[in-house]
């Protein structure tokens, strides 16, 4: 059973009079434990999607439609609860959902983290929202994070500014935010595009390990057919608002469709790395 | 051998880091440390490196938007800290520059047509009639319409932009071009589309390109030699092929690893 | 263009610059009487059919005074912001673009002059009446040769003015275009011109300039009104445009005396100064706001 039922979203945008459907009516499913990648060229609309999910996309310009149904997924037990849609929930069920059950990590770590607070704080105020955990718990299960995703000293850097960080860590800080109110869908959007290509491996396998280790099902945007193939299950693929193809990774890359995956395909073969024995093509 | 057109003889810069109260020199950042590398008539060459390791700053030191600490830069055999006036104009015409970010590098102000005749006027390469065809020979080198003659930056597209970054650096037929990321801030087919772009001119032209990346991929495709930096240093430097099958320093082979997004065999910090 | 008509104060602020600009231009035909015409036995009379804002100490007309006063008012106002915004900028542009000591030096200038409060120095300056000064180096043969000629043709007076009050308004100037180049000397687009080749003066003129201009037009707008609130001001300690000629300010100053019995001859170049700067302000408010969505915009 699928935790995420997106049916017929669509997206536009009216500014002064001129109307722009970003996304057209594209449908799709995300399974429990399951990696989606959407990928397409930058306008096919993607970014506008993932945003739409939760509601997050500013209601003029933006109008939002169609149906995304979520279903609850008790944190401990696994079991499906009731399904709620989300494009027609209250204001105050989706500020419940979103960082609690749905948790985004963008592209730029910098603009995600406030460079006022410390991390500790910005941590600790994601846990207490979403969670039961309160004060020297709450604390805890920050530092237990920290830990997770790979920052070492974690208690003594609790009273560090993002900006004391490399991006790296930046975006380490980010996904710990994420997953730290245990999420049942983590919505990723481009979240390695901005790094360096040896610290986009150590992310990419981190949060690789995570998804595995906690079930969680993501939702992960990239330009980048490399990325897709290494991590995703399934993968979709947008272009101008439309959904063009969507099916099993090795499916669609090995035996694409759609003129735009091959597009796609076809740019990843140019500037592939020809190695010998490993070529990546 | 010929003579290299650009060649860095043991280049090193340092910036000054200031702090405390009083704001004075604590120290110093040195971005490039001793470096040499030559680019010859006619070949590719690439440059990789990750953030900070100092190649932008080695951009700019070549190209003359930086003076060196130590060590001098040589365009053609001249030394390019020396050059003054038409000697100057020369070097500048030889060598040229592709900068990242397409929409910074092109004034916001000025339409197509006035950005490509830019280095026709200062160069003093065509005026009147003959400037207009030669801006309309360069739109049509990268294959961007003569009507986009009119347009301002705001108005084209990011690869669009791109080619007109490369229209104007080509304005002077320069030997050797300079790039800096040029597709890093692009899609992944638009910049494929500049890189087939970038290797025609290189092939045809017989123009030498030094190709400056954090994309192993991009630069392993275009060139025929790669050199690795790391932290102001050139670690090493050999063919496309050698360097991507038998890397020398361990680095080196993380950050094909990397490339290759080779998730299991990359060692964790 | 839309979008600035679209903000309604601007567009008012406008009609009512373009209507100033009207009077000034046509004044002698829109002036029911000649501003200089003294008619003592019509002193002090209160707005009536023939004499429709009343009359002043000497009994003339004061709608038609007000009406040739725009012309001063106004004069005085582009002239001055014209001159500190050529001083300002040129200030401005060479120590934002070559740094080091020169902009050290330039900016410590600019310091200096700032600390100084204004109308102390506007009245220090025209306490030494630098017009007359120039006129006494008549004794040097091209300068006074020059100076005379030139105070031939334009009552000095008035060109001094202009020449102080922009010369005490250029280092605002000065400060922004300086901020504006500093910022944009790093863009790439310069980057680039100065690898393709061009001369420091290509640089400044075509690429960093037109680029920093913008919020220098924003503050030259606001500057007038300064300009015209500034020759007020002077008018009214008597140091500005001097009588008969007719100017706002002077006129304030005269109704003075009288405010008991004659207030026509306080309100009525009061409210001009008030709207007037008013317009001008909301003018350039717009313009800003304009500017500001053009660039936010931009694609």
């Amino acid at each position: 059973m699928p935790l995420l039922t997106v049916e017929d979203l669509t997206v536009t945008y009216r500014h002064h009079g001129t109307s722009v459907r970003a996304v057209d009516g594209i449908s799709f499913t995300i399974g429990s434990g399951e990696i989606l990648a959407l990928v397409g060229e930058s306008g096919s609309g993607k970014s506008s999607a993932a945003l739409a999910l939760a509601k997050l996309l500013p209601s003029p310009p933006a109008e939002v439609s169609g149906q995304v149904m979520m279903e609850r997924v008790h944190p401990h037990t696994n079991i499906f609860g009731v399904g709620v849609n989300l494009l027609s929930a209250s204001e105050e069920a989706l500020r419940a959902i979103r960082g609690g059950k749905i948790a985004y990590v963008f592209q730029d770590p910098a603009t995600s983290l406030n460079p006022v607070l410390t991390i500790g704080e910005q941590l600790r105020e994601a846990i207490e929202l979403h969670t039961g955990a309160r004060g020297e718990e709450a604390t805890r299960v920050v530092v237990e994070w920290l830990q997770r995703v790979g920052i070492t000293s974690a208690k003594e850097r609790l009273s560090a500014y993002p900006h004391e960080f490399s991006v790296g860590m930046q975006q380490r800080v980010c996904l710990a935010m994420a997953m730290a109110t245990q999420p049942s869908l983590l919505i990723a959007d481009e979240p390695t595009t901005a790094l360096d290509v040896t610290i986009q491996v150590q992310i990419l396998r981190l949060m690789r390990d995570l998804q595995r280790a906690f079930r969680l099902s993501v939702l992960l945007i990239s330009h980048d057919l490399t990325v897709v193939e290494r991590i995703a299950h399934r993968v979709a693929v947008m272009s101008q608002g439309k959904l063009v193809e969507i099916g099993p990774v090795a499916q669609v890359l090995g035996h694409p469709v759609h003129p735009c995956t091959k597009a796609l395909l076809a740019c990843r073969s140019a500037v592939a790395l020809r190695r010998a024995g490993r070529a990546d093509g | 051998m010929a003579e290299p057109i650009v060649e860095a003889k043991a280049v090193s810069k340092s910036f000054p880091q200031y702090g405390g109260v009083l704001r004075r020199q604590i120290g110093t950042i040195q971005a490039v440390q001793r470096l040499s590398c030559t680019l010859a008539p006619g070949e590719a060459v690439g440059l990789v490196g990750e953030s900070g390791c100092g190649k932008t700053t080695l951009a700019k030191l070549l190209i003359g938007l930086l003076t060196p600490t130590e060590g001098e830069v040589l365009i053609q055999g001249q030394p390019l800290g020396r050059l003054r006036g038409a000697s100057l104009r020369a070097a500048r015409r030889t060598v040229q520059f592709v900068f990242q970010d397409p929409m910074g590098s092109l004034n916001p102000r000025m339409t197509v047509e006035e950005t490509l005749s830019e280095p026709l006027t200062i160069h003093r390469l065509a005026q009147g009639r003959a400037r207009r065809a030669r801006v309309e020979e360069l739109l049509a080198s990268v294959q961007l319409p003569p009507a986009y003659r009119r347009r301002l930056p705001c108005e084209l597209s990011g690869g669009e932009r791109q080619r007109v970054g490369i229209a104007r650096a080509l304005a002077t037929g320069p030997q050797a071009l300079i790039c800096d990321e040029p597709i890093a801030s692009l899609d992944v087919s638009v910049g494929a589309q500049i890189l087939e772009l970038l290797r025609s001119f290189s092939r045809k032209r017989r123009m030498a390109l030094l190709f400056i990346s954090h994309d192993l991929r991009a630069v392993g495709a275009l060139c025929e030699r790669i050199a690795v930096m790391r932290q102001g240093r050139l670690l090493e430097m050999a063919p496309t092929q050698t360097l991507l099958n038998h890397p020398q320093d361990p680095y080196t082979e993380l950050l094909i690893r990397s490339a290759e997004l080779d998730l299991d065999a990359v060692s964790e910090g | 263009m839309m979008n600035l008509l679209r903000n309604r104060l601007a567009v008012m602020g406008g009609v009512i610059l373009v209507v100033l600009a009207v009077v000034a231009i046509f004044a002698p035909a829109l002036s029911p009487h000649d501003p200089l015409q003294i008619n003592l036995p019509d002193a002090l009379l209160p707005p009536s059919a023939a004499y429709p804002l009343g009359t002043d100490l000497l009994g003339r007309d004061v709608l038609s005074r007000l009406i040739y006063g725009t012309r001063i008012s106004l004069l005085i106002g582009f002239i001055a912001v014209g001159i500190a915004v050529i001083v300002g900028t040129a200030v401005g542009a060479l120590a934002g673009f070559y740094g080091g000591w020169v902009d050290a030096v330039l900016m410590r200038f600019v310091d200096t002059l700032l600390s100084i409060p204004t109308i102390f120095l506007l009245l220090a300056v025209i306490a030494m009446d630098p017009a007359q000064r120039l006129l006494e180096l008549g004794g040097l043969p091209l300068i006074g040769g020059l100076a005379k000629g030139f105070f031939q043709a334009v009552d000095p007076q008035i060109v001094m003015l202009m020449a102080v009050i922009g010369l005490m308004s250029w280092m605002g100037v000065a400060r922004l275009v300086r901020a504006e180049i500093l910022s944009l000397k790093e863009r790439e687009f310069v980057l680039a011109a100065r690898v393709l080749g061009a001369s420091s003066l290509r640089v400044i003129t075509k690429h960093l300039l037109p680029n920093a201009m913008a919020p220098v037009l924003v503050s030259a707008t606001l500057g007038v009104g300064g300009a015209i609130l500034t020759e007020s001001v002077l008018s009214y300690l008597g140091l500005g445009v001097q009588p008969p000629t007719p100017s706002w300010g002077n006129i304030l100053n005269e109704g003075r005396v009288a405010l008991g019995v004659a207030w026509w001859l306080t309100l009525s170049p009061g409210l001009c100064i008030l709207f007037t700067v008013l317009a001008f302000n909301l003018v350039g408010e717009g313009i800003r706001e304009w500017i500001g969505r053009r660039s936010a915009g931009a694609k």
